[in-house]
């Protein structure tokens, strides 16, 4: 599991939580979970980004799972009509 | 603040100043379309960006004061004087509201006040005002979308982003909320096929499509104006659901057409009735009638592709020349990174120089002549990238005058003279504060009040004047009032006491009227908000200085007052011209330079020991360079003068040899030379030794303050 450790998710964040994902896959093969507890605020950079890896680790056969999400980016995974394709409910 | 904020700031603020131009422009010279446009459109892209940001309560104000705007426009309403000051009101209002926005405050009591009042002022002037806004866009609505039953309509938005649309600075998210506010958003689908595994992945690429359906009674180019500063990043359809054509054409677009229909049936964006007519008559074109609707779309694709935007949109197209003028909005920190570039190549080009004369090589020094135009080609384009007319920033004076004059209740008439003139950007923005303050002073002190002016013998109307104007290689920028002049002997008085000068120094008018500038003083009998606290003049003085300009001031009791302000055009490289003086090297700045003569055997014999030589009938006051810095006495036995003028005097500067222009690199001094007084900075020669930088207007200074 990776616990994100910023307080966003954004257009500043996302190169090194993509180079930080990358050595992860590369170390361990699995299931993958990001905790999200602390992240306040995400934007479109960042749900590319997590399509982008829910997709690189289904061609594994593996899952990505997010968990801790909090309403406010459960509710902006539904705006930009991602939510169900991260396998986020928002009910 | 994110880089985003900042762009809307600066794009708020030269909106605020476009709408402030344009409003002060109809208060003096009435009311015109062209100003009128120009307001709507500053206040109608406020609203747009700030709706991106989710900044509410900007939205909010900016949207009701939009309406009015454009019911002006509509000429349904008419501007008048009344509505131009609530519009003033308006502007500023909209400042305090962008500067809370970009902090990310919410309103105060106060703020939600005023916001109140000039809601309801503006409300006031539309159209059947007690019925609100609201209806006003519902008409709007219903002139656009006749057919429908309650307004609204599905719109299909397919939205497209190019691979480098995030560097943009706008995200998805913002835009579908700003949707959001337009209607009811019924669909967004994401289309996310293109999206690469992560080791082929670039995080800040963008790979991925929208579709979004949205039920609203917002119109076509309501819906466009949200994606305005964007279009560039992206392919952008927008067309109702049941628009078939429109349909067709986006299917059309596609490359795998049978995929992409399968993929809108999948999503349930459009049914298989919709999608299916034109599939029909491709393939199946049995009845006559259905051949001609073929022909038909045929020719409506053929005259879509001659102009393949949708007819609102060339609308918009052939409209935009006529008021956007194509600007660059560049970090001035990369102009400044250049020009020191180019400052560096100007030093290296002349080592080349000098390298070539030793070694006698003709050819490369005729290529490094060639390089040197070029370079001072480029310095120069580079130099007028920064360069901005100064009439822009004037204009905002207006207002200030204006708000001052009424006020305290006097009458001035102001007049601004050379705004075309052009100045450094940098320069023009720093001496902003400085003008304000000294024209508010001119109002506040300077003029006197109507009645007070009709007694001394003049019009009832007081006049004040902001000129600027080349000089010298310098650029002037005046202040004139027609009030009172300063009070001499008040000025005097009031240095003595607070101990600025002593009772026994021998002052010329000048030089009192100039002690306004020293800390503290403040000869305003009351202290207004406006004015008058004595603080200010001495601040002003230094923020002159720190732009190396100068300040001075002239009056004429009774008269009025003329206070000059005198700046250099740029900051980095000057022409200068190189001089020997004992064992150093200086430069002068070229353009303060009259003319250079020899110290011939008459001119000594004339001199007699007086530091003065009579130049063609009249006495030219001698500085000996040698002297003043203390010198080692040189091997040069001719000795030259070099006169330069600057503002209103004119001296002559002995000093040893001559060499010539010099492409000067202003470079500035250590801590420990910083304030040698005459000498602003220095430079690298070719050679790889340093000249120092002469600083004309603080020798004169100097060689006043001796002939005295």
């Amino acid at each position: 599991m990776r616990k994100l450790k910023y307080d966003k998710l954004t257009i500043y964040e996302v190169e090194d939580l993509h180079k930080k994902i990358l050595k992860d896959l590369k170390k361990e093969d699995g299931d993958l979970t990001l905790d999200f507890t602390s992240i306040q605020k995400i934007d479109m950079t960042a749900i590319q980004l997590l399509l982008c890896i829910k997709k690189t680790c289904e061609s594994k056969s593996n899952k990505l799972i997010l968990i801790n999400l909090s309403d406010g980016i459960k509710e902006t995974l539904k705006l930009s009509g991602c939510d169900l394709l991260l396998g986020v409910d928002n009910d | 603040m994110t880089d985003e904020l900042g762009l809307f700031l600066e794009d708020s603020d030269e909106q605020l100043t476009f709408m402030e131009n344009a409003l002060v422009n109809m208060q003096e010279n009435g009311v015109n379309d062209e100003d009128i446009g120009a307001l709507f459109r500053a206040m109608h892209t406020i609203k747009g960006t700030a709706g991106m940001f989710g900044f509410d309560d900007l939205v909010g104000f900016a949207h009701i004061a939009e309406n009015l705007l454009s019911e002006v426009r509509a000429e349904n309403v008419t501007l008048t004087p009344d509505m131009i000051e609530i519009f003033l009101l308006s502007k500023d209002h909209t400042q305090k509201l962008v500067e809370i926005a970009s902090t990310h405050e919410l309103m105060d009591e106060e703020l939600k006040k005023t916001n109140d009042e000039l809601l309801v002022k503006l409300a006031s002037f539309l159209p059947n005002s007690d019925s609100k806004e609201i209806e006003n866009e519902e008409i709007e609505e219903t002139q656009e979308l006749p057919a429908d039953d309650y307004g609204e309509s599905l719109w299909h938005i397919s939205v497209d982003l190019h691979e480098d649309f995030y560097t943009s600075g706008m995200d998805v998210i913002s835009i579908i909320s700003f949707l959001e506010d337009l209607g009811e958003i019924k669909k967004v689908v994401a289309v996310t096929d293109k999206i690469p595994l992560l080791q082929d992945y670039l995080p800040i690429s963008a790979y991925m499509k929208f579709h979004i359906q949205l039920l609203g009674s917002s119109g076509f180019d309501e819906i466009e104006e949200v994606f305005e500063f964007i279009l560039d990043d992206l392919e952008l359809s927008i067309f109702k659901v049941d628009d078939n054509e429109s349909l067709v054409e986006l299917i059309q677009n596609e490359e795998e057409q049978e995929e992409f229909k399968t993929f809108l049936l999948e999503n349930e964006l459009f049914t298989q009735e919709q999608i299916s007519p034109p599939q029909i008559v491709e393939e199946e074109p049995i009845a006559q009638k259905e051949t001609v609707v073929e022909e038909k779309v045929e020719e409506i694709k053929d005259v879509l592709k001659v102009t393949p935007t949708p007819k609102k949109d060339a609308q918009k197209i052939e409209k935009k020349p006529e008021h956007k003028t194509f600007s660059l909005r560049v970090d001035s920190s990369k102009v400044d990174h250049l020009i020191n570039q180019i400052s560096e190549m100007v030093i290296a080009n002349a080592k080349i120089a000098e390298r070539a004369d030793r070694l006698d090589d003709t050819e490369l020094g005729e290529s490094t002549t060639i390089m040197t135009d070029m370079l001072e080609e480029v310095r120069s384009s580079v130099m007028n990238i920064r360069m901005v007319q100064v009439g822009d920033s004037f204009t905002k004076y207006r207002r200030i005058v204006g708000d001052v004059a009424k006020k305290i209740g006097k009458n001035v008439n102001f007049v601004i003279n050379g705004g075309e003139t052009e100045l450094d950007k940098m320069v023009v923005e720093k001496i902003s504060d400085p003008l304000m303050h000294m024209l508010r002073n001119s109002v506040d002190h300077g003029i006197e009040l109507s009645d007070e002016r009709i007694k001394a013998g003049k019009s009832e109307v007081g006049n004040v004047t902001l000129s600027a104007y080349p000089d010298a290689g310098t650029i002037v920028i005046e202040i004139t009032d027609d009030g009172k002049g300063l009070d001499r002997d008040r000025i005097l008085a009031k240095s003595i006491a607070s101990g600025v000068v002593k009772e026994d120094d021998d002052l010329t008018d000048k030089e009192i009227y100039n002690l306004i500038f020293a800390a503290g003083l403040s000869t305003a009998d009351t202290v207004s908000d406006i004015s008058g606290r004595g603080v200010g003049m001495d601040v002003v003085k230094r923020n002159i200085e720190d732009l190396r300009g100068t300040v001075d001031i002239n009056s004429t009791p009774g008269k009025g007052s003329v206070f000059t302000i005198r700046l250099p055009l740029t900051l980095a490289i000057i022409d200068g011209f190189l001089i020997q003086s004992g064992e150093t090297k200086y430069i002068i700045p070229l353009e303060m330079i009259q003319e250079c003569i020899e110290l011939s055997k008459e001119y000594r014999e004339q001199m007699k020991g007086n530091d003065y030589i009579n130049l063609r009938d009249s006495i030219l006051p001698l500085l000996n360079i040698r002297e003043y810095l203390k010198e080692e006495k040189s091997q040069s036995e001719r000795e030259n003068v070099v006169v330069v003028r600057y503002g209103d005097y004119k001296m002559g500067l002995q000093v040893d040899e001559l060499y010539g222009e010099f492409q000067t690199v202003i470079k500035p001094l250590g801590e420990m030379f910083a304030n040698v007084p005459g000498i602003s900075g220095g430079t690298i020669l070719g050679s790889g030794e340093i000249a120092l930088i002469f600083d004309i207007p603080k020798l004169m200074e100097h060689k006043i303050r001796k002939i005295k």
